[in-house]
């Protein structure tokens, strides 16, 4: 059944960068937008912009972190070839997983 | 299918581990629930509004925040109290306080702002004021809309099914 | 967070967290307001007399004293109105003791100013709304009445806020029995 759902459950995969990268953005957009939105409403002293601020800032991070896009694969991992550990170049002394 | 794969694998003991990790999330969320009733002095720190008796000050859904200090309870003060017998909480406002100086003993009316009349009609037959004890929180703060998901889930008993399910359709799928 | 799913419950539970702080930090920042400056009530005139009218629970009341107070309010409250308040509810209470040693407070007229609706008010002669009369029988060991006039400010999420804004003596009638 694994072989079978390879297909969804691959789908949207990052690497390790990318999971980075995404956090970072997710993070900033987010607190970046909670301080607009309370500096425009103390401002403009107008609630419904604040909280449309926030939202906007949400969707925005959906929009950004979520989508499999092409920049989060740049690094993609390298994984070892079967070859390696036969030939004695492994470089894991274990048994490998 | 994976959850087989990873039993086989890790053993038993693995998922009893991460079902000790999941407990020990839902106590000290439960934990935090109770300390914050401990300091406020209140068995329910945060109430959800069910009724429309508050508006337009409160509508279904909002969320409100309690203390309940020594203190004698202010007029003008919006509470939280049960009438003797009754399970329903009532939120409404304090219009009437007598307290007696030496005891601190008072006896309150109360009435929501949306209802022309006073709670006389909402207390035991033949109360005509309620006393501090019957009082179990007292409005400081509010969030609205925050409290209609619970209004959703507890009106629409299919919608805590689907969500139910949904959350274990999620965890199949899931290879770690 | 190497899929979809991870990352969009990863993102919802952080949004949810920064939006409990922005809801914080807003409560925090707009708690207080500044004072209403041109509140007058003027009291007209307060009546006691014996006797009200049928009361369904209030068995007691076609003996009881129960006093009418008149007054006028003049006041102006569109300063308080800012990004995050709801509504203000405003009512004049009058707080007296008596000589049985228990402080008294009754709120007798109130109000909601919603938002959008008429912030500035000039009543004349008004009666109380509510029907005053003391949890004891009788009125007349009243000592040290005021008249008060509160607000309330309802946020649209936050803390509340009530302030008195202005005092007033209220002289009760002497009652002869």
């Amino acid at each position: 059944m694994n072989s079978f759902l390879k297909p969804i459950t691959d789908f949207g995969k990052i690497d390790f960068e990318g999971q980075k990268l995404a956090e970072n953005i997710s993070t900033s957009i987010l607190v970046v937008s909670a301080i607009i939105s309370l500096v425009a409403g103390k401002m403009l002293d107008n609630m419904k912009l604040a909280m449309y601020i926030y939202l906007f800032g949400f969707v925005l991070t959906v929009l950004v972190v979520v989508p499999p896009y092409s920049f989060y694969n740049k690094n993609p991992v390298k994984w070892l070839k079967k070859s390696d550990f036969k030939s004695g170049n492994t470089i894991l002394k274990e048994k490998p997983q | 299918m994976d959850i087989l794969d990873a039993i086989k694998r890790n053993g038993v003991r693995s998922i009893l581990k991460q079902g000790l990790v999941f407990l020990g999330v839902l106590t000290s969320a439960f934990m935090v629930w109770k300390t914050i009733s401990v300091f406020t002095n209140c068995e329910s720190p945060a109430v959800v509004v069910l009724s429309g008796s508050m508006e337009p000050a409160f509508y279904r859904g909002d969320v409100l925040f309690l203390n309940n200090g020594r203190s004698p309870i202010q007029i003008g003060e919006i509470v939280v109290y049960k009438v003797a017998g009754k399970d329903i909480p009532i939120v409404h406002r304090v219009m009437r306080t007598h307290t007696d100086k030496e005891t601190g003993k008072q006896y309150l009316l109360t009435k929501g702002d949306n209802n022309p009349v006073d709670d006389r009609g909402l207390y035991t037959k033949g109360q005509l004021w309620i006393e501090r004890e019957a009082i179990f929180g007292r409005v400081y703060g509010f969030i609205p809309y925050v409290g209609m998901i619970t209004i959703y889930l507890s009106d629409i008993p299919q919608l805590k099914y689907a969500v139910l399910f949904g959350l274990c359709l999620l965890s199949l799928f899931e290879s770690e | 967070m190497n899929k979809p799913i991870s990352r969009i419950s990863s993102v919802a539970s952080f949004s949810v967290t920064v939006f409990m702080f922005l809801v914080l930090a807003i409560s925090i920042i707009t708690a207080n307001y500044q004072k209403v400056e041109d509140v007058k009530v003027n009291v007209q005139g307060v009546t006691v007399s014996k006797g009200g009218p049928y009361d369904y629970y209030d068995k007691t009341s076609s003996k009881a004293d129960f006093a009418r107070v008149k007054f006028d309010i003049n006041t102006d409250l569109s300063k308080l109105f800012n990004w995050n308040t709801k509504q203000l509810f405003i009512y004049l209470m009058v707080e007296y003791d008596n000589t049985k040693n228990v402080d008294n407070k009754v709120i007798i007229w109130d109000r909601i100013i919603k938002r959008n609706g008429r912030k500035k008010f000039n009543l004349k002669k008004t009666l109380n709304k509510y029907l005053f009369r003391d949890f004891s029988l009788s009125l007349r060991d009243v000592k040290d009445a005021n008249l008060t006039f509160v607000v309330e400010r309802i946020p649209v999420m936050g803390f509340f806020t009530s302030r008195a804004e202005y005092s007033t003596k209220l002289d009760f009638p002497e009652i002869k029995n």
